[in-house]
């Protein structure tokens, strides 16, 4: 598999985990990654690196909004939460994924035939 | 424990974007680093170990500054509302107030606009939100929500205590504008002509901000939606206030101030609007990418 499929599917589960997260509360980055590392017992793991490109880029499509909003301890955190463009995506999104790991298992039980 | 945010600044450095926007995302990113860390500490490493964890999370700091400046909006120092619909309309109603304070006319009418552009202004910040800093957003703004709500109190009085004075001082006397006095009518006819500007003001600030059609047309006919604001918002206040309400010609007289102050400055507006109102080809694609 070369780099850049990889890359792009990387890219596509991420997003799909964030809006599936989000779709259930607003969270702020850190607590996105670790959600989604303790949700997918470390299957799917983000880093700063890798997280932070991908909300913005989603944040620009419309999809997320953002707002500041202090703990108690009086910490500014950047919370994140999925507009109604970002909510209508997550169907099609599910569905795609779903029909793309159908595929796969077909052709791994095929393999195994 | 490090500052992060020294630290992600310095690493940051070459990130791409307004200055407010690098503000925001190295204050995110730092906070991201400083929690890595104290989960890290939490867990039982020792400090050095955490700090080390923290720093794992990003391998290449200039792949990351790069991924950044291309992920983050071009237009992040503000958002695509203030730009097509807030500003637009501050500016031209600000203008309208301006010509009538240069005129010496409609002193009723002058309040409201300024009542008007600061509650716009509050709508703007209001847009901004997320943008603003802490001071803005904990003394600025504060103190312009209680300075619109100390205008709101007077104009309202103003209004509790004359009910007339409203349809006195804003109107005009709609009448004697059309019909009788010479100085009136030429006045008239100056606030109509400088209607037309103003709607191509805002219509065209608004398109060069990439506004949809409504938003420009919105921010086209911004005045006379105020106007309109105040006829809605008051007449039933004043009607309330006053023993006259059941016995006097009060909506024939509301009809001709309305098309006096909200029809005709409407239809020069958009007038003025027109030429910028329609959709280019060119914002068509940018709206459809």
């Amino acid at each position: 598999m070369t780099k850049r499929i990889r890359s792009k599917i990387a890219r596509g589960s991420g997003e799909i985990a964030i809006l599936s997260l989000l779709a259930e509360q607003p969270l702020y980055g850190f607590e996105i990654a670790r959600q989604i590392g303790e949700r997918t017992n470390g299957a799917l793991k983000f880093t700063l690196a890798s997280l932070y490109p991908l909300l913005y880029e989603m944040e620009k499509r419309g999809w997320l909004e953002a707002h500041w909003q202090a703990n108690d301890a009086g910490r500014d955190r950047r919370y994140y939460r999925l507009t109604p463009t970002g909510r209508r995506q997550l169907a099609p999104l599910r569905e795609e994924w779903r029909s793309f790991f159908h595929a796969l298992e077909a052709l791994a039980g095929g393999s195994h035939a | 424990m490090p500052d992060w945010k020294r630290l992600v600044r310095k690493r940051m450095a070459s990130v791409s974007m307004s200055p407010a926007a690098q503000q925001q995302v190295i204050a995110e990113l730092a906070m991201h680093l400083e929690e890595t860390y104290e989960h890290a500490h939490s867990t039982g490493m020792t400090q050095r170990a955490a700090i080390r964890v923290a720093l794992q999370e990003v391998d290449d700091w200039r792949t990351l500054a790069a991924d950044i400046s291309r992920a983050k909006p071009q237009e992040d120092a503000m958002n695509h509302r203030t730009k097509t619909v807030w500003l637009p309309g501050i500016t031209i109603l600000f203008a309208a107030g301006l010509v009538l304070v240069f005129l010496d006319r409609a002193a009723y009418l002058q309040r409201f606009i300024w009542i008007a552009c600061m509650a716009m202004l509050l709508g703007a910040g209001a847009s901004e939100a997320n943008r603003l800093n802490q001071r803005t957003r904990s003394l600025w703004l504060p103190g312009l929500v209680s300075m619109t709500a100390a205008a709101v109190f007077l104009f309202a009085a103003d209004v509790v205590s004359d009910p007339f004075l409203f349809f006195r001082q804003i109107s005009l006397h709609p009448q004697d504008l059309l019909m009788n006095s010479e100085s009136p009518r030429s006045f008239y006819f100056i606030w109509l002509l400088a209607q037309v500007l103003f709607g191509a003001l805002g219509a065209l600030f608004s398109r060069r901000a990439g506004g949809t059609r409504t938003s420009r047309i919105v921010a086209g006919a911004f005045p006379a939606i105020i106007f309109v604001g105040t006829y809605v918002a008051l007449t039933p206040i004043t009607s309330m206030f006053s023993g006259k309400a059941a016995t006097s010609p009060l909506p024939a007289y509301v009809a001709s101030a309305l098309f006096v102050w909200v029809g005709a400055p409407a239809v020069a507006l958009l007038l003025g609007a027109a030429p910028f109102i329609r959709e280019s080809h060119r914002n068509g694609i940018a709206q459809s990418c």
